[in-house]
């Protein structure tokens, strides 16, 4: 029985839910509250880090559609307790601060029913055992994250911003969901933790298993951010900072992340993962970097350094080798600490002092103190110096680049030279504000209630601590969500702040050298717009305008070519298509003419027929009303003759009585009856002619096959002939089958007729009043 | 016979076919009328016909003589014919309405009345 996994992510969704009622209650405490919820779900998701470090996993498994081997099945092995743990611990604190940063807004409600429907949905992706329902929860965390981006909905740009969010990160999910199918399809299985266990080798030389690796890789990059899909995050800026910070530190971009490490051991032996997904990382974390470097607004600043770690992590993940995936977990818990950290200092300032932008800062730290500190932490981590956990994932990343296979120096050079401008833009969104002569801003600046920098704080406080002792979060976080990535666990060394001089440390230093010098240089950097200002009008968001404006002429050309308002070109397309389809299915019977089993013409029916078709060519030629209704009223009786001719009574009667009332309705309703003229050219009317003949043809083949058609089953009809006098006392079978067995099929049928009735006297009723005269 | 009936019911769905695509309001809704029209003779049909024989379970005995007509189709028949005037009611009124508040029964000319 799950006491953990499910009730936990159960309680997240249903905590928003509640939010928006609360809120009404509890006004700005709302956020304080609230906060207690993903705290909880985060002790009680520690306890199962016993299970995931003694090498086993959890499991819950609900059927869903068991037909389609999907179901509802969670599982946890470490790298998704790692995640669950980050994503509900950094939540807990990005809650505390949204109470802080929206105090007072209206909407706050609504507002944590997003937060809290994303979050749930993001532990629901990491704890998914099976691809469909993965997708599922992707898919969800798309949508609750275009809710948050788009929160301040009145702003244009907010607005475009959560739009492209979605079609981006969503459109990619489209394609990953064709990926999985094929995964699904070539290795025999939806669910993940089968799939781990599958030898690759199996499956991995299927013809469409690229197609299926890139589809996914495609998922993975478009929701990672990576290049060319990178353009969406820094437009995510426009979301309130608690988004911001939760989005693109911990959660959002990560699941891409998640991805390419959840299914490493799946795809990774393919030649085509190292050719993609190393060098998409890697160009990734060098345009993160120097994009970051030209902008001086802090969200960007931090939204494109945001951009160059999920390229590291991609890369990392791309290399694939024992060191790289260890180096890549570690910084990706360092990343979520300090970026959730610095997004909401960013946040903070940005409600103290009403701008963002960095040249317009300085000298806060006597201001607000512990934000000033927790971002100087936050920062401390980011530039990768010592006795912070940036520096032992830097340390990681610098060993996995030196231990990786490829081009000789290429990684390292690539990883040094980004690391350095992480390092000046750690100093630009860090330090920068807090420090030198106290600048005038728009707002006079003091320090924010404490549920804003509580969170700030207490992240700095685990940066340092797991900085220090990183054998601790190396044995029960790192240690096993390696183990549950690698194909084939190897045992690995403790985590160690301290390494010897080794060939890392000393890339290290050259890294904090060359970071100095960056940060002197970065001021200049920011003025060469010219420079920044090409890469803008040639990025590929110019693509992506191009594209949505270009595909919404296009349905709107579609729409008017389609729907053009004409009732009868719809009719004609409907009609046609039918009539293919029909088409396309007759082979499927040969057509027979069986005259043995036909009753022989008889010279009233003959003439009955005789008199439909007649009558029916003079309603399509007539030209007067009073002439169509007459014939109309022919071909009704000659129905009714045939019905009567062929055993059929009721059918005659009720057909001669509802056409006598047709007729009569019909001259009720247009008593005066003017001509009905041709308003349709010779050519269209002949056209329709020869259409409408084909049409009779096919449904009269139709006919004669239906008659030609044998049932093996015995009919219905003949359980209701050996019953109607027994059970229900009735000798006219077909009256019993109305009012017995089908009594409930005429019940419907005559409210049907009520409501026409009810609706028919409206209309007659309703008259346009006098001072409201017909609009034009 | 039946395959008279067949070439009968041809013909009333190509009359319906016919109608449909008319200009004129009023030919519209006589082309709903042929295409019901058509559906139960097609139905009627294809069940087989009887002469002489309909589904009466005769006096003195207690089932339905397997020689005589099939009841079911005529059932649903019986149903549809009800079904169709309902419908043909209802759009002739609607019909009417349309042409005294719009002042045309030309579809064309409707087709931007909803502006």
């Amino acid at each position: 029985m799950d006491m953990v996994l499910l009730p936990g992510i159960a309680a997240i969704f249903l905590t928003g839910f509640v939010a928006p009622l609360a809120a009404r209650r509890l006004g700005d405490r709302l956020g304080v509250f609230l906060a207690l919820v993903p705290l909880t779900v985060f002790a009680a998701f520690s306890t199962l880090i016993p299970v995931v470090v003694a090498g086993g996993t959890y499991q819950v498994v609900l059927p869903w559609v068991p037909a389609l081997g999907i179901s509802l099945s969670f599982f946890v092995d470490g790298l998704s307790l790692l995640f669950l743990l980050v994503i509900s611990g950094v939540g807990t604190f990005i809650v505390w601060y949204a109470a802080g940063y929206l105090q007072g807004d209206r909407g706050l409600g609504k507002f944590y029913l997003y937060l809290f429907s994303f979050m749930g949905a993001m532990l629901g992706l990491v704890a998914s055992d099976n691809l469909i329902l993965l997708f599922v929860f992707w898919e969800l965390t798309s949508i609750t994250s275009y809710l948050l981006i788009g929160y301040y909905h009145e702003k244009e740009r907010s607005r475009a911003a959560a739009l492209q969010a979605l079609l981006v990160t969503g459109g990619g999910g489209l394609a990953m969901l064709a990926g999985f199918i094929l995964l699904g399809r070539i290795a025999g299985t939806y669910e993940i933790s089968t799939l781990l266990e599958l030898d690759p080798s199996g499956f991995i030389g299927h013809a469409l298993f690229p197609v299926a690796l890139v589809l996914i890789l495609l998922g993975a990059f478009t929701k990672s951010a990576q290049f060319p899909f990178h353009f969406w995050l820094p437009n995510a800026m426009e979301a309130p900072a608690p988004v911001s910070a939760f989005l693109h530190s911990a959660t959002m971009v990560k699941a891409g992340i998640f991805l390419l490490a959840r299914l490493h051991p799946v795809l990774a032996d393919h030649a085509l993962w190292l050719s993609i997904v190393a060098p998409v990382g890697a160009f990734t974390m060098c345009a993160g970097v120097i994009l970051g470097l030209g902008k001086r607004d802090l969200k960007q600043i931090l939204a494109y350094s945001t951009l160059s770690v999920l390229g590291t992590l991609t890369l990392l993940l791309g290399l694939g080798t024992p060191l790289a995936i260890k180096a890549c977990m570690i910084y990706f818990l360092a990343h979520a600490l300090y970026k959730a950290a610095l997004f909401m200092t960013a946040g903070s300032i940005d409600r103290e002092t009403g701008t963002r932008d960095v040249d317009q800062l300085g000298g806060l730290r006597f201001k607000m103190p512990f934000t000033a500190g927790a971002a100087l932490i936050a920062a401390w981590s980011m530039a990768g110096i010592p006795l912070l956990l940036g520096f032992v994932s830097k340390e990681y990343f610098y060993k996995a680049l030196l231990d990786a296979d490829g081009p000789p120096y290429l990684w390292e050079i690539l990883g040094v030279g980004a690391s350095m401008v992480m390092f000046a833009l750690a100093v630009l969104a860090g330090l920068r504000p807090y420090f030198g002569k106290l600048v005038k801003t728009p707002k006079p600046p003091h320090e924010v209630p404490w549920t804003m920098w509580i969170g700030p704080v207490m992240l700095g406080v685990l940066a340092i601590y797991f900085g220090m002792v990183p054998g601790w979060p190396g044995d029960f976080l790192i240690g096993p969500a390696v183990q549950a990535i690698q194909a084939n666990p190897a045992p690995l060394s403790r985590l160690a702040l301290w390494h010897g001089w080794n060939a890392a440390l000393f890339l290290s230093i050259v890294t904090v050298l060359g970071g100095l010098i960056v940060t002197a240089l970065s001021r200049k950097v920011r003025s060469a717009e010219g420079f920044y200002g090409v890469l803008t009008r040639v990025g590929p968001e110019r693509a992506y305008e191009r594209g949505l404006a270009g595909f919404l002429r296009f349905s709107a050309r579609l729409t008017r070519l389609i729907q053009n308002g004409y009732l009868r070109n719809y009719i004609l397309v409907i009609g046609i298509f039918t009539a293919l389809l029909l088409l396309s299915r007759m082979p499927d019977t040969p057509f027979r003419m069986d005259f043995s089993r036909m009753v022989p013409p008889t010279v009233l029916g003959v003439g009955a027929c005789a008199l439909i078709v007649a009558a029916s060519v003079i309603v399509c030629r007539a030209q007067t009303r009073f002439a169509a209704i007459v014939s109309l009223g022919v071909v009704g009786l000659g129905l009714a003759i045939l019905f009567f001719l062929f055993s059929a009574p009721d059918l005659a009667m009720t057909q001669i009585l509802v056409e006598a009332l047709t007729i009569v309705l019909f001259v009720l309703a247009f008593y005066k009856l003017p001509l009905m003229t041709h308003r349709s050219s010779l050519v269209t009317r002949w056209r329709d002619a020869i259409l409408a003949i084909g049409f009779g043809g096919i449904m009269a083949t139709m006919a004669m096959i239906a008659f030609h058609f044998e049932v093996s089953q015995p009919p219905i009809s003949t359980f209701m002939g050996e019953n109607s006098y027994p059970a229900a006392h009735g000798r006219n079978v077909v009256n019993v089958i109305l009012v017995d067995f089908r009594a409930l099929d005429t019940l419907g049928e005559v409210t049907v007729l009520a409501i026409a009735a009810l609706g028919i006297y409206a209309m007659l009723k309703f008259r346009r009043s006098k001072k409201d005269p017909p609009q034009p | 016979m039946e395959f008279i009936m067949a070439i009968t019911i041809g013909a009333l769905y190509a009359a319906g076919a016919y109608l449909l695509l008319r200009r004129n309001l009023i030919k519209l809704i006589l082309g709903i009328v042929f295409i019901g029209h058509g559906a139960n003779l097609m139905i009627f049909t294809a069940a087989g016909l009887r002469q002489g024989e309909p589904a009466f379970v005769p006096p003195g005995v207690s089932v339905l003589p397997p020689t005589s007509a099939d009841p079911l189709p005529q059932a649903l028949i019986l149903t549809a014919i009800v079904i169709g005037f309902g419908v043909l009611a209802f759009t002739l009124v609607m019909a009417q309405r349309a042409d005294k508040v719009i002042g045309t029964d030309d579809l064309d000319e409707m087709k931007d009345s909803d502006r």
